[in-house]
């Protein structure tokens, strides 16, 4: 088989023999698929520096079986690189797609999906609607998506002002009357099975918009009520194993933190934050 | 006829090395044990003799045979600064290089949130304590260019930055014998976005005497 100029993201390279790489790509017709990039890692090799995530790639291979050799890789257009923030975003989203993706399943909607996430990203947008319209879509994509419009139980439409329990293999149903008007609470009670959240959520994720109108309390409970929601749904799919890229991110996030004043005091701080250890 | 257990366990262990598989081991092992009997006892005696002697340096986390490495120890390096590299080989590069005369950090490996390495195993708490402890004019970041290398020096950054101590990043751009047109749109970007002011000849002329 050959294959010339697909669309792909690289999403993670493994060194290969003494001089090749292993390569993971996520390819816009043939979804994702694995290649040996021979000689990549060759000193003046060019196509080094072009082997690394978050760039769009036209890709070309050949061969036939389960391991076909890139032939050729340019780049694309060039965007800024996701650093800091955007960059743990983006390889949290690159574990995603290793994790619940199966070789050679195309999904060109869902790469449309990716690109836009990562564009975004590396202009600076904040990471907390994106990342979740990309789990949104990604689960929806795998045949596992969150029902966002009906109540589970009554096959009414979902109100904005109303309260739900989101039942993870049922989907929204809405919380007693008595609940409906009142405030929603701040850190309603869930488990691993079910939360409690509010319609205006469920409308946000549908419409992949948070609530403008609503403004920014508003808006804030949206990006809570939604990370929680998609966490409680992906969980499943990952089979609780826990993701790398979330742990890392945890830990650095408590280095800035624990070591925020390190050199203002007069003596070192004892210890170092745990491995994986929450931020606060 | 399957092969004795020791070769078996011979194979297995070669194949803990990168890049060798069950084909490579398999001949590695036959070559060692038929041709080259010597040689695979070296092989055994380094192996054996170097994890005994070698460590970590306590000040660089280079490997080292004494508690301070050479480096370290020496009186002539300039102690103002500090080098902060991924491997004992690119620290290695920049000594061959020869332009560079201060001290190093060794991180041993690079933050790659896909294989959970975060800054605990690349003992970023004894860097800080060193920037903390040391009287140390200049941090330069020598970390690869590539997405986690860059993560890395971010992160680095982020945390030296309170001291008040000068960070400085190698330049990237053009590499030597670089032609234009193959060059990658990340790599000419950089080279624009980093381009500096040509001095001119009699100061170049004068700066070489
Ligand atoms: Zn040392």
């Amino acid at each position: 088989m050959k294959v010339q100029q697909q669309p792909a993201y690289l999403l993670q390279a493994r060194p290969y023999l003494e001089t090749s790489l292993l390569i993971d790509l996520f390819t816009q017709e043939h979804g994702r698929l694995m290649l040996i990039a021979k000689g990549a890692r060759r000193g003046k090799a060019r196509t080094r520096g072009l082997l690394s995530p978050f760039k769009f790639l036209l890709t070309s291979w050949a061969g036939k079986g389960q391991l076909a050799t890139l032939t050729s890789v340019e780049q694309d257009g060039h965007r800024a690189d996701l650093n800091g923030k955007s960059l743990a975003s983006g390889y949290y989203m690159n574990e995603l797609l290793l994790r619940l993706l199966h070789r050679h399943d195309a999904h060109e909607n869902l790469f449309t999906q990716y690109r836009r996430a990562v564009d975004h990203l590396s202009a600076g947008q904040s990471p907390r609607w994106i990342l979740r319209v990309f789990e949104k879509q990604l689960l929806h994509h795998i045949g596992f998506g969150a029902v966002l419009v009906r109540d589970a139980e009554s096959g009414e439409a979902i109100a904005p002002a109303r309260q739900y329990r989101y039942i993870v293999e049922k989907g929204p149903v809405a919380a007693a009357a008595d609940t409906a008007a009142a405030p929603a609470p701040t850190n309603p009670p869930s488990d691993e099975y079910a939360l409690t959240l509010r319609g205006s959520t469920l409308c946000a994720l549908h419409a992949e918009r948070l609530p403008a109108a609503g403004g920014a309390p508003e808006n804030e409970l949206a990006l809570r009520q939604a990370k929680r929601l998609m966490r409680m749904l992906l969980n499943r799919q990952l089979q609780d194993r826990r993701l790398r890229s979330r742990r890392v991110a945890m830990e650095m996030h408590a280095y800035r933190t624990h070591h925020a004043d390190y050199f203002s005091t007069a003596t070192a701080h004892e210890g170092s934050p745990a491995r994986g250890q929450p931020p606060p | 006829m399957a092969d004795p257990r020791a070769v078996e366990a011979l194979k297995a262990a070669l194949r803990r090395l990168p890049g060798v598989g069950p084909k490579s081991a398999q001949r590695m092992a036959f070559h060692l044990l038929e041709r080259d009997r010597d040689g695979a006892r070296q092989i055994g005696e380094a192996i054996v003799a170097a994890l005994c002697k070698v460590n970590h340096c306590r000040r660089c986390n280079n490997f080292s045979e004494a508690e301070t490495c050479a480096i370290c120890a020496s009186a002539k390096r300039d102690a103002a600064r500090l080098c902060i590299v991924e491997t004992p080989a690119d620290l290695e590069a920049i000594e061959q290089a020869g332009v560079y005369q201060g001290m190093y950090f060794v991180l041993m490996g690079h933050l790659s949130p896909l294989d959970d390495i975060g800054p605990a195993q690349l003992g970023i708490d004894r860097l800080l304590a060193l920037a903390k402890a040391d009287p140390i004019g200049e941090i330069i970041l020598a970390t690869n260019l590539t997405t986690e290398g860059q993560a890395t020096a971010d992160f680095i950054i982020d945390l030296v930055q309170p001291s008040g101590i000068l960070v400085t990043r190698l330049a990237r751009g053009m590499p030597m014998g670089g032609e234009l047109e193959y060059m990658d749109p990340g790599t000419l970007n950089q080279a624009f976005s980093e381009r500096r002011e040509v001095e001119s000849h009699s100061a170049a002329a004068r700066a070489d005497n």
